[in-house]
């Protein structure tokens, strides 16, 4: 199996994490659209409703049929707290988004069988503290642990980068 | 860097151009180029032997030793 350059594994992640790009940014939109009707507007009982209200109608039927007790005490507590919580779904999302486009820069640079280089060293050092900030936020261990390979990783390619530089200035 | 690599100066002597001389010792220009702007960090000998050859020189014609200044002040 090949692990770079073209037709490899680096270059299949890096297409799939392209399309997991996308796919966070879609579900998460999709959610918090959904959340933020739930959470800051006023629900709509009339089944005559129409054009928006008709969609919030539909989302609220949706709510009260799936029994969600945890929900409905959120619901309820001060609009503050709802609004923290939101922002803070809101950074998670914006996390998760930049690690993966590091991530992706990454396994394109694979693709292109571009290793050792600086632009590497930099893009894992930076994925690896976006890594610390997001295992602090979501209070995962297994997250930190990753990180602190990368963290290592990032030492091995730097080292790895030196040596690159140093063999393609030796004429 | 104290060690000078004075092939600019050897390839007027011998008129010879870049392109020239990098197709006959069969690196790449921008090699050639790296060694003649100095930025190369090291050469290897069948590089050197290969430039001596064709410029019909010898090692110490194409490298110079030059005393740092901050060496000089100590």
């Amino acid at each position: 199996m090949k692990y770079l350059g073209k037709k490899s594994l680096s270059c299949f992640l890096s297409w799939f994490l392209h399309v997991v790009w996308f796919s966070v940014l879609a579900g998460f939109l999709f959610m918090m659209f959904f959340l933020c009707i739930v959470l800051f507007v006023e629900p709509v009982t009339d089944p005559s409703a129409t054009g928006f209200n008709k969609v919030l109608y539909m989302v609220f039927q949706e709510v009260g049929s799936s029994n969600d007790q945890e929900l409905y005490d959120f619901m309820k507590t001060h609009v503050a707290l709802r609004l923290l919580a939101v922002s803070y779904l809101f950074v998670v999302l914006g996390l998760t988004l930049r690690i993966i486009t590091k991530a992706r820069l990454l396994f394109t640079n694979f693709k292109n069988n571009i290793v050792f280089s600086e632009d590497n060293v930099k893009i894992l050092s930076k994925l690896s503290k976006l890594l610390i900030i997001f295992s602090i936020m979501t209070f995962s261990l297994t997250t930190f642990l990753l990180c602190v390979i990368i963290l290592i990783m990032t030492g091995i390619f730097k080292s790895g980068a030196s040596l690159q530089q140093e063999n393609d200035l030796t004429i | 860097m104290s060690i000078i690599f004075r092939l600019d100066r050897m390839m007027a002597d011998r008129k010879i151009s870049l392109n020239e001389l990098a197709k006959r010792i069969d690196i790449t220009n921008s090699n050639l180029s790296i060694l003649k702007t100095g930025k190369a960090r090291a050469i290897r000998i069948s590089t050197l032997e290969a430039i001596c050859r064709e410029l019909d020189c010898q090692p110490g014609d194409l490298l110079e030793y030059q005393q740092d200044k901050e060496s000089d002040t100590e």
